[in-house]
């Protein structure tokens, strides 16, 4: 697999979900396409925090009001439904949804640009060959493709 | 008492310095040989050096050799550990690395497109070729073969020969005043030393093998590869700085397809990508977006990268020479 790993498959890929074949032919990708490995930790990241989010038991007191309310019938003040954890969880919820989806969308258009690696690999496999004797050549081009690229330093 | 002529001086110097003389040789002919496959096994330790900006990196590794074309080169970790292995035989090549074999085709110089005569022309009409002598390079005698470029903004290359076997033990490239260079040196070299076939064996009995036969690069001429992207191709024969088509291919990169033309001036090697969508540089390493220059301009351990957009399509340009250089390449592109 030459291609970009899109991001349901890096997601089914992350969760484990993914059959040999596919799993094999991604991680080969992402041994040398630094975009997808940075993706799939930031993934990997967005799980964590959403895992790691405290999730809280329903207050006691909630359930005992509800309950009083329900046997005697106590009218509650206008406001109070705003006060109730019941109405603030789920917007909670929504708005860390809305937060991770556009997250990922900000990605996905990032995706959507060819990544530089498979280009530099295919010009750094074919140059390597150039009049350079190939039993003592600087390096192997297949181990470029699989050796990390590292940063961009200034360059003059 | 007769004079002694110089061939027998040189040849009593040589008997008194236990070391046979050589004559210095043609630098074409140097060139030529250095370049023929060895016919001899061999062995030794190689340092590869990359000054590359501000930083350097290093990679060390051991190189085995067998005729007629068997290579195993293992790279090393700091400590001294086989980090990973590389094994090729000229047509396939495997690599191993944590616990993983990838095999491929490896890269089949006859498969190109431009003859090595043609790519020799090319050599000649841009680079001065000279020789001299240099430092031992692995404790042994070599002729230094300077491959000069008449063209300002093109890297140098100097090959250390090694005086006996005409291998090649040292090989730098680099562009005079610019903080780009690499280097291959041999630390030790040991030429005739008997080498394991197993050394040489393909894959791994108990590592995972995967086929990456899509690595090796097609040679195809303009018109094929027109006719494999189905789009006309715009890429011209020849580019300034006295490049010349050599061959290209189609570089798949998820769902879109980059076509790969591939321009030599018979040492460096200049890459124009053509591509369906814009190419994401990274944002480090920017050197240049002013007004003015053709494009944006980054750096990469391979070369310089310029990005252009021109006519509607995307090109990415890559090759180890100077900005104005790269610069003028990309002009004649618009």
């Amino acid at each position: 697999m030459n291609g970009h790993a899109d991001g349901p498959e890096l997601s089914a890929y992350l969760d484990g979900a993914l059959s040999p074949e596919p799993r094999a032919r991604v991680e080969l990708h992402m041994s040398s396409c630094a975009d997808c490995r940075a993706e799939l930790d930031s993934l990997r990241h967005m799980k964590l925090a959403l895992s790691a989010a405290p999730r809280k038991a329903m207050p006691a007191d909630l359930a005992l009001a509800l309950e009083r309310r329900f046997v005697e019938g106590a009218a509650a003040p206008w406001y109070a439904a705003f006060t109730r954890p019941v109405i603030w969880a789920p917007a909670g919820a929504l708005a860390l949804a809305t937060f991770a989806v556009s997250l990922w969308l900000r990605s996905a258009a990032t995706l959507d640009e060819i990544p530089l690696e498979p280009l530099l690999a295919a010009h750094a496999r074919y140059s390597a060959e150039a009049l350079v004797p190939e039993d003592n050549l600087v390096a192997s081009n297949y181990s470029d493709q699989l050796s990390d690229l590292g940063d961009a330093p200034d360059y003059e | 008492m007769r004079p002694i002529t110089n061939r027998a001086a040189t040849a009593l110097a040589a008997l008194l310095l236990g070391a046979p003389a050589r004559a210095m040789p043609a630098a074409d002919e140097l060139l030529q040989q250095a370049l023929a496959t060895p016919a001899i096994q061999y062995q030794g330790k190689v340092m590869v050096t990359q000054w590359y900006g501000r930083q350097t990196r290093a990679e060390e590794m051991h190189v085995h050799f067998s005729p007629p074309g068997n290579i195993r080169r293992e790279f090393l970790a700091p400590d001294g550990r086989v980090a990973r292995v590389s094994v090729s035989d000229g047509e396939f090549e495997s690599v191993s690395r944590d616990g993983k074999v990838v095999v491929g085709d490896a890269v089949r110089s006859y498969e190109k497109v431009m003859t090595p005569e043609r790519e020799r022309e090319l050599l000649l009409s841009n680079y001065e070729l000279s020789v001299g002598t240099a430092d031992k390079v692995a404790g042994r005698p070599v002729w230094l073969l300077t491959l000069e470029p008449k063209l300002k903004g093109k890297a140098w290359q100097s090959m250390a020969v090694d005086q006996e076997t005409k291998i090649v033990l040292r090989v730098k490239r680099y562009l005079p005043r610019r903080a780009y260079a690499s280097q291959a040196s041999f630390t030790s070299f040991e030429p005739g030393k008997a080498q394991d076939p197993a050394l040489f064996h393909l894959g791994g009995s108990t590592a995972t093998a995967i086929a990456a036969s899509a690595l090796a690069p097609d040679f195809m001429t303009l018109e094929q590869l027109a006719k494999e992207t189905g789009r006309d191709s715009r890429l011209p024969k020849s580019l300034p700085g006295g490049f010349s088509f050599e061959s290209a291919d189609v570089v798949k990169v998820g769902r879109s397809r980059a076509a790969h033309a591939r321009y030599t001036d018979g040492l460096t090697v200049l890459s124009v990508f053509e591509t369906e969508r814009p190419v994401k540089l990274p944002k480090s390493g920017l050197l240049e977006t002013g007004t003015g220059f053709p494009g944006a301009l980054s750096a990469s351990r391979g070369g310089k990268v310029l990005k252009l957009d021109a006519g509607g399509r995307h090109y990415i340009l890559m090759g180890d020479l100077s900005k104005e250089l790269l610069a003028d390449v990309a002009r004649a592109l618009k």
